[in-house]
């Protein structure tokens, strides 16, 4: 063969070569396709017993969606300072985007700022408002709120003396809650009075305690699913002695949450689809890694339960999650 | 149609009759491999797509049959415990007085890893005696519940309840529970009398959970459980659809047949395997993204239509190398043959290469070549013979005008008396015709071919009564050289004919042989009229030299013509001539003795 027909034969050797490289690029540089997104969630307090849902949504959408997710809880309840740290910390090793349950809207509007110049910043349950095009995965908190409101003006009838407990006000979805109870109440002309519960849990019960045995209220409302079960621990205790006769309405839901449900002791609760909103953190983290347009998210849903609907097939599917 | 086709082939034969021997063997190698590859290729991927597509539904099958062994398997152990309790401990026990309490306990902690709880109730819904917990909750309805319904209802059966949290007993740990329950109706026997009342056992739903996860049906393929109306008892991702972020196809699946099903659901195209699982109607859905199926034949399709055309390039460039081997010795060996027809005999080369049969073919134009050289060669030597044989014939003929006139001499001088000129005549008459004869040889020697001359001068001398004089001298070493016989005499007789007869004054003719170098020289030389050199020239290639219709007739052309077909071309005859000044006619012949001659042209010569 002459050298021309040579040269031919070895240019297109190569463009052969070259195919198949492309052609089985998947398979040849499949470890780093399979390389997992590391997702990092930064958790508002120290307790995982009131995100196991949450966090079971987590895995299911870790696993759909190969990611890696570390699930960080604060040392104490609603740590600013901590959260910011842990944010500093996760991002400095590496992860690919950071889920985040703000503390408060002021003091991390400036951390989550900075974040979201390097990687995709995604706020679960409470946000930052004041931050534009922050990504929230939360239900409607003041629809919630003033649903369980109307739960309680149902509920109610003439009970008129109403207590919010007031704890962790600095987060938005509180907040939104608080506003939604807020509106529904007065405008049913209530008297309303307020009570500031702290955030550790015996501190709480504490506090709780002393102001059923003192105040005047009726009904409480919590807005939070820790000072619920505080709150419904007190009167469970008091009604032993049978010293306090209050309903007690609130949000959240916890394993003792909702077996002071079944005793009747808590009135009603609001429920979050917490697993959807584990679940679509982590979904929506990963599609803004992927720089995917937003796609239409499902609402988170919610509804208010009671004793007597909490084992319809909807309910118990919102809150007995499937322990895996 | 026949036609058409017989058309298209005669096409092709002679579209590839005009084209070379190896663009005839790439092509129709090429053409035969590409052929054969996407046949190879086709029907390949043809096979593997529906061995695969069985494959999958095959193992889709097999999965389904395992799960549903396995579910069968551990429902059966169910029912055996519920029939264990009913039998064994139930039956055989009158509530009034004894306590099953134990029995029931025991059964329960030998299967704790399955059970939940086992719980005997009365047909109002009360507790006769529980495992592990005892203490209903206040709010719990018995009686209500479905599985309590459904066990009063059909006494005979066993019912087996989609997944619910249990709810009956007072967990001091706060713990809810996913169960299946499994409940059916028994006789209670009680101080002799039979009241009817509800044997429920519930099963720990993660061990039906654990039956479906851990089956691989490929990249994105999964197992899921319904019951008869569709509710889903067990999916991978049941919270997922419970929470309505994804959805199933449930409802749907639950009027399918066992068997294989293809089906659409929302967008995506699935095949779906059914078993029904014998004795609770539940239903086994196997389902496998087509997606999965087909992304593994793009694949395929891909890799083999790679490899299909990386064969062809392969074979076409082997074609190339293969048919280049085979056709470059024709190749050759056609030029070679081309500069044959040509008519170029001399110095071509038959190049031999290639293979046996082409080198064969080489070898034999080769020596082809070779003979027709050597016949060739044959037929020159063979004319030249002949011609030589003419012309020495020729030669050898004596000018009849010359011996009447030599012979009316000679008569004329008897009947004058002159006794001694007949006689010198007839003498070199007779040595004359000695020397022509000369024993029928051709090459004679100079002394010999001189005296031929001499003697013929003689007569001529006595003939033209002395009008010319004559002289011949020779250097001795040339005397015993050979020469051709009879070349001198013609150019003596020609000096006389058209050099001395017109002449006024006496003729004189000089003939001398001489030596020079390697050559042998005879000129003869007159002083007669002469001629003008080209026409000197001219006299030696003109057809015919008689110019005047004497002499001996033969020409001076004949005479170069001998001389050369006897010693070569580059011996001969040259005339210089010159008007009024005479002609000089030098015969150039090599130098050799009579054997050498002999030895060498000789023996054309004959």
């Amino acid at each position: 063969m002459s050298k021309n027909k040579t040269m031919v034969f070895i240019l297109i050797l190569c463009a052969f070569l070259g195919l198949f490289v492309v052609l089985y690029k998947d398979q040849i540089f499949e470890k780093k396709n399979s390389d997992p997104y590391e997702i990092s969630v930064i958790w508002r307090s120290k307790s995982t017993e009131s995100s196991t849902t949450i966090k079971q949504g987590i895995d299911q959408a870790a696993r759909d969606f190969n990611a890696e997710v570390s699930f960080i809880t604060l040392s104490s309840e609603n740590n600013a300072g901590e959260q910011i740290s842990l944010l500093q910390r996760e991002i400095n090793n590496g992860a690919d985007a950071i889920v985040i349950a703000p503390v408060n809207s002021t003091d991390l509007k400036e951390p989550i700022e900075k974040a979201q110049k390097g990687i995709p910043v995604v706020t679960m349950q409470s946000t930052v408002n004041t931050i534009k095009n922050l990504p929230s995965i939360s239900c409607d908190n003041q629809k919630l709120g003033s649903a369980l409101a109307d739960a309680i003006l149902k509920n109610g009838g003439s009970r008129r003396h109403i207590a919010i407990l007031r704890n962790s006000m600095d987060c938005s979805n509180i907040q939104q809650r608080y506003l939604g109870v807020l509106q529904t109440i007065k405008s049913a002309g209530k008297d309303i009075e307020y009570w500031e519960i702290p955030n550790d849990s015996q501190e709480a019960y504490d506090t709780a305690k002393g102001m059923l045995q003192t105040s005047m209220a009726d009904t409480l409302v919590a807005l939070d699913a820790s000072t619920l079960e505080a709150a419904a621990k007190a009167e469970k205790d008091l009604l032993k002695t049978g010293s306090a006769q209050v309903q007690i309405y609130g949000i959240g839901r916890t394993n003792t949450v909702v077996s002071l449900l079944e005793e009747q002791v808590i009135n009603s609760i609001g429920v979050e689809n917490e697993y959807n909103l584990g679940y679509l953190s982590i979904r929506t983290a990963v599609d803004k890694i992927n720089k995917k347009q937003d796609t239409n998210q499902a609402g988170i849903n919610f509804a208010i339960v009671n004793h007597a609907n909490m084992y319809n097939s909807d309910n118990q599917r919102l809150l007995f999650p499937f322990v895996r | 149609m026949r036609k058409k086709a017989r058309d298209f082939i005669d096409k092709i034969t002679q579209l590839l009759q005009k084209k070379s021997l190896q663009f005839t063997i790439s092509i129709t190698f090429t053409a035969v491999t590409v052929v054969g590859m996407l046949i190879v290729g086709v029907s390949l991927s043809m096979r593997f797509i529906s061995s695969s597509e069985k494959m999958v539904s095959e193992d889709s099958t097999r999965m389904v049959d395992q799960v549903n062994l396995n579910l069968d398997n551990y429902l059966r152990n169910m029912m055996r415990i519920s029939d264990s309790m009913y039998y064994r401990v139930i039956k055989n026990a009158d509530l009034s007085t004894d306590n099953i309490s134990n029995d029931m306990s025991l059964l329960y902690e030998t299967n704790r890893d399955l059970l939940i709880s086992i719980g005997v109730f009365s047909n109002s819904g009360k507790v006769i005696a529980a495992e592990p917990l005892t203490q209903l909750k206040p709010s719990a309805d018995v009686s209500g519940e479905n599985w309590f319904k459904n066990a009063a209802r059909k006494i005979e059966n066993c019912h087996f309840s989609t997944p619910h949290v249990q709810n009956l007993f007072v967990d001091p740990d706060n713990k809810y529970r996913w169960v299946v329950s499994l409940s059916r109706s028994v006789e209670l026997t009680s101080a002799g009398s039979i009241t009817h009342g509800v044997l429920l056992v519930d099963m720990n739903f993660s061990g039906i959970e654990q039956i479906c996860k851990n089956v691989d049906l490929g990249e994105s393929g999964y197992i899921y459980l319904i019951d008869g109306n569709g509710e889903i008892i067990y999916h991978p991702r049941q919270q997922l659809i419970y929470s309505n972020l994804i959805h199933e196809n449930n409802y749907a699946a639950a009027k399918y047949d066992d068997g294989n099903h293809n089906e659409t659901f929302e967008g995506q195209q699935r095949l779906v395997t059914v078993k029904t699982a014998g004795y609770t109607g539940w239903k086994i859905i196997a389902v496998t993204p087509t997606q999965d199926i087909t992304s593994n034949y793009q694949q395929f399709r891909l890799f083999t239509l790679f490899f299909i055309f990386f064969a062809i390039f392969l074979m076409i460039f082997v074609n190339m190398f293969l048919s280049s081997r085979i056709a470059n010795p024709l190749k050759e060996l056609e030029l070679s043959v081309k500069d044959l027809d040509k008519g170029n005999l001399n110095g071509i080369d038959i190049s031999i290469s290639g293979s046996y049969e082409v080198q064969h073919l080489g070898k034999t134009i080769r020596s082809m070549v070779d003979q027709l050289h050597r016949l060739m060669d044959d037929i020159v030597t063979e004319q030249e013979s002949k011609r030589k044989s003419e012309l020495d014939a020729l030669q050898s003929q004596i000018n009849p005008h010359f011996l009447y006139n030599t012979l009316d001499s000679i008569i004329w001088m008897i009947e004058n008396e002159r006794y001694d000129g007949a006689v010198t005549m007839v003498t070199a008459l007779a040595r004359l015709f000695r020397i022509s004869l000369s024993k029928g040889k051709n090459i004679i020697t100079v002394a010999d071919e001189l005296e031929h001359v001499r003697n013929y001068l003689t007569i001529q001398k006595m003939r033209y009564k002395n009008k010319f004089s004559y002289e011949i001298t020779a250097e001795p070493e040339t005397l015993p050289c050979a020469t051709i016989k009879l070349i001198v005499q013609p150019l003596v007789e020609n000096a006389i004919y058209h050099g001395m007869e017109f002449m006024s004054g006496d003729g004189e003719i000089r003939i001398n042989a001489y030596r020079d170098g390697n050559d042998l020289y005879i000129d003869i030389i007159d002083n007669g009229l002469g001629m003008p050199q080209e026409q000197a020239d001219a006299l030696l290639t003109e057809e015919t030299t008689k110019v005047r219709g004497k002499g001996s007739g033969i020409g001076l052309k004949n005479v170069k013509e001998r001389i050369q077909l006897y010693f070569g071309s580059e011996y001969g005859l040259a005339i210089y001539s010159e008007p009024d000044e005479g002609t000089t006619a030098r015969i150039h012949l090599p130098l050799k003795t009579l054997e050498e001659a002999d030895a060498g042209k000789g023996g054309t010569a004959k």
